[in-house]
């Protein structure tokens, strides 16, 4: 029950925003999020901004798998 | 089946396929036929017809991309092509709601015309009613088209056998969401265009170098990919995969936003090809090729799994494409 | 020719190995990890991971699906508001094909209801705004990522005075439910896939009681194949390990306090009240009731409302579903009766529901 997905602000007018989430533009409210500015990344569900997503987002997911990978060489075993 | 018609009967998926198996095709018994394709064979000495209709209700009546005009142009021109068939006339009937901005009647008979040029037929009769306010939306539509059949060849799912290439002439989902951008409901402004396109040109390119090679077409509107290759999957199975699909990145994006499953998203200028695996690759080349086709890509193939569509996911994972019901509605879970 | 594993341009997902292994190192034990989010349950479908599974580890769905656990009788009152009262609804889509005691709220806008899909409450706000003679009513349904939002519409509503707003809450929260399903004697759970938006709002420290009380693993983990797959290796470790923690595969959007500003929000609109959850029964405080100080807003009241009825209807194992005690074959109803066109239980109706998922596989003859 979790639909949310990463969008930019690209225009922020009090918690009024216009999120673009890959070349889609949808109204958003940043009002869970009052520290967002243009140009910040944030994950939006419902037409509500619930977190700012950090720019090295998806350096984060490589770096798990690649600490996981170091910690457990033996899963990572090839055949 | 319920006592009443609900939105999803027209949706292009399971209710509807109810509706027209459980009801409509045997009520009309002898009368009618038994055949379930986009458009009906007429066989007459020496020459065999295509003829299809399609009824055109979208809403809002002008779009990014096209207009009610085009699609009713090209959505019967492409039930022909799907059946080989050369577009030979087509018959436009139109139901007015009173009230109706004669401007945009204006607009929209010119998309027709612009159409009707495009796919190099023409409009050779119709019919005009006007009905009281709150009784369509604006403008209804519908095309009827009569086509000429390739001599000694047919298009039909029951010629596709276990290792048929499954090919798309290019990227899926820029209709639906380019519709339902300009929604009221859904505040979302995309770049999205339709795709509405005639593509009996582009057909006709591939079935004159290639024939009999290709088995099988469908041009995958209501219920997107998803019911389409469903419905071919009588005598067979087909295994897509999801890597080689082609989608646009804001397609996929709005999908994304609005918890849609792009395979079940309507086109309006994609054809679906079930090809024998030894000129796979020619069609692939004739199609990028053409103008409509750029983005063609072999996205799947036939198995002996009667009437099983999978998907090969991007993790590799497999998973099944059912028939959707007929009414994907924006989901917030 | 057919694409096949071994397909250098398409090879194993290397997590797809971990899997394997980590399951081998556990047998002979059966393992169920349970996932309690909806969309968990469809990217699961989406991606194909059930195929990718080994043998003796399953994933079940729990009662993460809002569709899947709000009480029946809510979908009627919500009919009833608009036919009785002309009332405007606005719904969030997932809701449209319920089927309630009576009735769905489909069925209603068949009948000439004034029913309308909406992706967000300000659209219900808008709504209300632009017909002032009407009264707009939202349904307010969903966990804490959903929560917020109907809070800010509420707090929205009384600022600007605009009285004919109303939301039909009937929001949950995911914690007490978690906790009743580990205390449940009939039930064995290995391990919790932790809702990865639910934890933006609540944070990671919300689950510690689950290792530190239950001694049981949980991760946080987000939507996508890998994120799942990660998050099941990650269980699976510690249940080799023997070690089970809290652990977050989400971290870029994930805390272990979680979002102070949306918490706020929820705390100062609503309050934590016992709840029914559709087949489960009534899980304490595990619901949200708007606030004194927003009683005009609120539906209940405003048009004098007691807590909805559950029904189950006869034969119907929803229940035992969503508590991952049986699987959705194992309900007498299951294609039989209760198909995605002829749905009876809301594990069926809702594309989320665990028997809807489950009915695709069941239906293509695929062995899970």
């Amino acid at each position: 029950m979790c639909l949310a997905v990463a969008g930019k602000i690209i225009e922020l007018s009090g918690e009024n925003a216009v999120v673009e989430v890959r070349g889609n533009q949808i109204n958003a409210v940043t009002a869970l999020v009052p520290e967002a500015k243009v140009n910040d990344y944030v994950l939006l569900h419902a037409g509500f901004a619930i977190s700012l997503i950090s720019k090295q987002d998806h350096d984060e997911q490589v770096k798990i798998f690649e600490e996981l990978r170091k910690n457990a060489p033996e899963l990572f075993q090839p055949e | 089946m319920t006592d009443e018609i609900k939105m999803a009967h027209g949706g292009g998926g399971v209710l509807m396929q109810e509706l027209i198996t459980r009801q409509i095709i045997p009520t009309l018994g002898a009368a009618g036929s038994s055949e379930l394709s986009d458009s009906a064979k007429i066989d007459l000495p020496g020459v065999s017809l295509a003829f299809t209709t399609d009824s055109f209700v979208v809403w809002p009546l002008i779009f990014p991309g096209g207009d009610i005009g085009r699609i009713a142009v090209c959505g019967t021109v492409n039930d022909l092509a799907a059946r080989g068939a050369k577009p030979l006339a087509l018959s436009l009937s139109l139901i007015i709601e009173e009230g109706f901005p004669l401007e945009i009647l204006r607009k929209i008979l010119t998309s027709v015309a612009q159409a009707a040029d495009e796919a190099e037929v023409k409009v050779v009769t119709g019919d005009t009613k006007v009905v009281e306010k709150g009784s369509a939306h604006g403008l209804f539509i519908n095309t009827s088209g009569v086509g000429l059949m390739r001599q000694d060849i047919d298009f039909t799912f029951e010629r596709i056998v276990t290792g048929d290439v499954i090919i798309i002439n290019g990227p899926i989902g820029d209709h639906g969401i380019a519709v339902m951008s300009i929604r009221e409901g859904i505040s979302f402004a995309s770049s999205v265009k339709s795709d509405v396109a005639p593509l009996s040109e582009m057909v006709a390119r591939v079935i004159d170098k290639c024939g009999a090679a290709v088995k099988c077409m469908k041009d995958p509107t209501r219920g997107g990919l998803a019911a389409n290759v469903n419905e071919m999957a009588q005598n067979v199975g087909f295994v897509l995969d999801q890597q080689a699909i082609p989608i646009r990145p804001e397609v996929e994006g709005a999908c994304d936003l609005l918890g849609l499953d792009p395979l079940t998203v309507a086109n309006e200028g994609k054809m679906i090809l079930i090809v024998s695996p030894d000129a796979a690759v020619q069609v692939l080349k004739i199609l990028q090729g053409h103008p409509l086709g750029q983005g063609a890509a072999i996205i799947g193939y036939a198995d002996d799994k009667k009437g099983l569509v999978r998907m090969k996911t991007t993790i590799g994972g497999e998973r099944i494409i059912e028939i959707p019901y007929g009414q994907e509605l924006p989901r917030i879970c | 020719m057919p694409p096949n594993s071994s397909n250098p341009n398409n090879p194993q997902h290397p997590l797809i190995k971990a899997l394997t292994d980590l399951g081998h190192r556990l047998e002979p034990s059966k393992v169920k990890i349970m996932e309690v989010c909806g969309t968990h349950t469809v990217t699961a479908q989406q991606v194909g991971l059930h195929s990718l599974l080994p043998e003796n580890i399953r994933l079940i769905s729990g009662p993460g699906c809002p569709v899947c656990v709000t009480p029946a009788g809510y979908i009627d009152q919500a009919v009833y508001l608009a036919t009785e009262h002309n009332v405007h609804i606005s719904s969030y889509g997932d809701m449209l094909r319920v089927p309630g005691v009576k009735s769905s709220l489909e069925d209603a806008r068949r009948r000439g209801a004034q029913i309308s899909v909406i992706y967000t409450v300000n659209e219900a706000l808008n709504t209300a705004r632009q017909n002032p003679d009407q009264t707009t009513v939202f349904l307010g349904i969903g966990f804490e990522t959903t929560t917020p939002p109907t809070a800010y519409a509420l707090q929205t509503a009384k600022k600007e005075g605009l009285t004919n707003f109303k939301v039909l809450a009937a929001h949950k929260t995911i914690i007490p439910a978690m906790e009743a399903l580990l205390t449940d004697s009939e039930l064995s759970i290995d391990g919790f896939l932790a809702p990865g938006h639910v934890s933006v709002i609540i944070g990671s420290n919300a689950y510690n009681f689950i290792a530190e009380k239950h001694l049981r693993p949980c991760v946080v983990t987000g939507f996508d194949g890998e994120q799942m797959m990660m998050g099941i290796v990650r269980i699976l470790m510690q249940l080799v390990e023997n070690q089970p923690k809290i652990e977050n595969v989400y971290p870029s959007r994930v805390t272990t306090t979680g979002n102070p500003h949306a918490q706020k929000i929820i705390a100062d609109t609503f309050t934590p009240a016992d709840s029914a959850w559709r087949g489960l029964g009534v899980i304490p405080l595990s619901g949200m009731k708007i606030r004194p100080e927003f009683a005009q807003f609120d539906a209940h009241q405003a048009f004098n409302l007691d807590e909805p009825d559950d029904h189950e209807p006869s034969g119907c194992r929803c229940a035992d579903v969503l508590k991952g005690m049986i699987l959705p074959n194992e309900c007498p109803l299951f294609a039989k009766t209760c198909t995605p066109t002829t749905p009876v239980g809301a594990c069926m109706v809702s594309r989320e529901g665990s028997c809807s998922v489950y009915y695709k596989y069941a239906k293509a003859g695929v062995p899970t």
